[in-house]
């Protein structure tokens, strides 16, 4: 009897924690958001441009002008893909900043006055609560005449392989003992 | 906090609990706290990588050591899994504890 009741205690303590039912899943606690950065480093050697960074939702990911100093910054809807153009200060016109006719604005970047020299940039990162990183500065040095690839979106941190190898060791030292122990 | 001061300190306080425990072998005890704690802990927090539940994960790790103890200790498996709980508790509820203060 009781070693039924103490089963079924361990099997109820095990199942607990999927058991959410409707209840809104509270903010995971293990992982948290840290900023990205993004920098254009030479756009100094680009003088007769303007840039621009835009996404591709309407209302939520409007155009806007890159800073002089090359800090591309905003704060964007999370599923706005985010590109950076490069406009001849000739052809640029200021008008697509506000424009909220979605197809008109997406018609000037698809357009050849506009140049797709950053795709798919991030504004911010998930990682680990554990994890020692509070930013992430990403510098790139763009060409008009080729597209900067995306950023890789996992980077790998070979500390990680550390979490499998300390335990690896010590189950072998473990196994050393106890057949030490049996002879 | 830190992965290697959570990894000392869970080590620390499990020894602790093994001192009170058997009161002789004090230096054995560390070794062993240093192997469990290598095992449970680093997997632990590989784990919570992926986003599994902390509760899940300190019930794995309560059970894996369960076995660890029984095996490195030689006791029952009754001894094992009080011994078990109580070094659990003690550092899930200390780690809980100086997670607010630091």
């Amino acid at each position: 009897m009781r070693k039924s009741i103490l089963i079924i205690g361990i099997i109820l303590l095990a199942i607990l924690p999927f058991v959410s039912a409707d209840i809104p899943s509270p903010p995971n606690p293990t992982v948290k958001d840290i900023p990205i950065e993004n920098h254009i480093s030479n756009m100094d050697d680009f003088p007769e441009y303007v840039f621009v960074v835009y996404g591709d939702i309407p209302g939520m990911c409007s155009p806007k002008i890159i800073d002089e100093d090359g800090s591309v910054s905003g704060s964007f809807y999370k599923f706005c893909v985010i590109s950076v153009y490069a406009v001849k200060k000739s052809d640029f016109d200021s008008s697509i900043l506000t424009n909220n006719d979605y197809s008109q604005v997406q018609e000037y970047f698809n357009s050849s006055k506009a140049v797709k020299v950053i795709e798919n940039l991030d504004f911010s990162k998930t990682v680990s609560i554990t994890s020692t990183e509070d930013k992430v500065v990403n510098s790139y040095n763009i060409s008009l005449n080729s597209l900067v690839p995306p950023e890789p979106k996992i980077k790998r941190d070979y500390k990680i392989y550390l979490y499998l190898i300390i335990p690896i060791v010590a189950i072998l030292i473990v196994v050393v003992i106890l057949s030490k122990r049996r002879k | 906090m830190n992965l290697i001061f959570a990894w000392i300190l869970t080590i620390i306080i499990e020894w602790g609990v093994f001192c009170l425990f058997f009161r002789k072998d004090y230096l054995k005890l560390i070794g062993y706290s240093i192997l469990i704690n290598s095992i449970t802990n680093p997997l632990l927090n590989f784990l919570l990588l992926f986003g599994i539940n902390m509760i899940t994960l300190e019930f794995l790790v309560f059970a894996v050591e369960i076995f660890l103890i029984k095996l490195l200790f030689d006791l029952r498996w009754k001894t094992s899994a009080i011994l078990s709980f109580c070094a659990n508790l003690s550092s899930f509820l200390i780690g809980i504890a100086l997670g607010r203060f630091i």
